[in-house]
């Protein structure tokens, strides 16, 4: 039979032994992406649990579409285009189902070191972030956390480049002036 | 100052994006260009900024996460060639047993009609339009009045209607036959090789 899959093999090999069914394979796969798949959604949708789940979510779904992926782009590419979906469906759930009061913005746990915590700066960029457009949010979330080019992101989103670079302008102009406070301190 | 600013390509300037040409008219209007330094020292900061935080909160240890992943994996979804295989799986020898029906009553039908052609039936009954006649029918029809001549006609007359009457029915039969058999083999190899995978994949 096979052996364990090292790391010595491209994802494009690995892709190839997970289309037979094969989940030593994947689980390979996995770890090597699990962590910046968990990031994406992490900061589209701000919620550590929230942000586990989904990423899980995403591994699954594209195990079930694994036959649909064509290594034309990157592997992680391709993942990260599922993992998006999925932070956006967790997104909209989350506002179906919430108050207002309860908005992603606010912070899960609301004991006393959660109001200190408010004041932080990485609370603070973490708030504005949340805040921006959904669609805002993503492109910035590719180029700045996961560098990401203008084209990648574009096949990523299925949009045009020249939206890259006007979603990506207008999210900068809102951080910009949602942060101008802090980033004077700077 | 004497170019405008190039404010619109700071950006593209900063995440690498503008081609030569470009990025060194931005360079060459930076040096010159302290709002547009300004500008680009404000993007960088923002960057450095997102950069830092929010850090991705750690959670689960890889191994845990993995194995989680990998207890709720599903069957795969089958490809397109796969579920039209699984469907054929059915389609196939039903169409084929269907061909082998409809082949073997036209064929015993035509037998029957070219039998009462001969004994005169159909002009008994009034039926005379029914005759088949040679070269016009679907299925070639045998002139059981031909001949009369030498022995070899004769031979050759009896040859033409048992290879029209018996063997090329036979013959499909045979040919169906091999095509359903085959299908039935090819079938179970797929599906052995189907389950092998999967438990490699196990
Ligand atoms: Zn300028």
């Amino acid at each position: 039979m096979i052996g364990q899959p090292g790391v010595s093999e491209s994802d494009e090999d690995l892709v190839a032994l997970a289309k037979t069914g094969d989940r030593q394979a994947f689980g390979e796969l996995i770890r090597r992406h699990r962590e910046r798949v968990v990031g994406v959604v992490y900061r589209m949708c701000g919620d550590a649990c929230l942000a586990e789940d989904a990423a899980q979510d995403a591994f699954i779904q594209a195990w079930r579409k694994l036959h649909r992926y064509e290594p034309k782009a990157p592997f992680q590419n391709w993942l990260y285009r599922i993992a998006m979906n999925r932070a956006l469906d967790v997104l909209r759930r989350e506002r179906e189902g919430a108050d207002v009061d309860d908005l992603p913005l606010a912070s899960p746990n609301l004991g006393p070191e959660a109001s200190a915590e408010r004041t932080d700066l990485g609370e603070q960029v973490r708030r504005a972030v949340l805040a921006l457009p959904d669609a805002s949010r993503a492109v910035l979330v590719l180029r700045e956390y996961e560098d990401l080019s203008y084209r990648e992101i574009a096949e990523t989103l299925d949009i045009p480049v020249g939206t890259v670079m006007s979603r990506l302008n207008y999210a900068r102009k809102l951080l910009r002036t949602a942060l101008a406070p802090v980033m004077e301190d700077l | 100052m004497s170019e405008q600013h190039i404010t619109r390509w700071l950006e593209p300037y900063l995440d690498g994006e503008l081609p030569g040409m470009r990025r060194r008219q931005v360079e060459a209007h930076l040096k010159t260009c302290a709002a547009c330094r300004a500008e680009l020292e404000d993007l960088r900061v923002l960057s450095a900024l997102l950069q830092a935080h929010p850090q991705a909160p750690a959670t689960l240890s890889a191994g845990r996460f993995v194995a989680q992943v990998q207890l709720r994996l599903p069957r795969q979804e089958k490809t397109t060639l796969e579920r039209a295989v699984e469907r054929g799986r059915w389609a196939v020898p039903v169409l084929l047993l269907g061909v082998w029906v409809v082949v073997l009553g036209i064929w015993g039908l035509s037998g029957v009609l070219l039998a009462a052609g001969e004994v005169g039936l159909f002009e008994s009954l009034g039926l005379g339009w029914l005759i088949p006649t040679a070269g016009a029918g679907l299925w070639p029809t045998i002139d059981f009045s031909r001949g009369g001549g030498s022995v070899v006609a004769e031979l050759r007359q009896a040859v033409d209607t048992l290879h029209w009457l018996v063997l090329i029915p036979l013959e499909l039969l045979v040919t169906i036959g091999v095509l359903y058999w085959s299908w039935l083999v090819g079938w179970r190899y797929y599906q052995q090789h189907q389950s092998q995978t999967n438990q490699m994949g196990r």
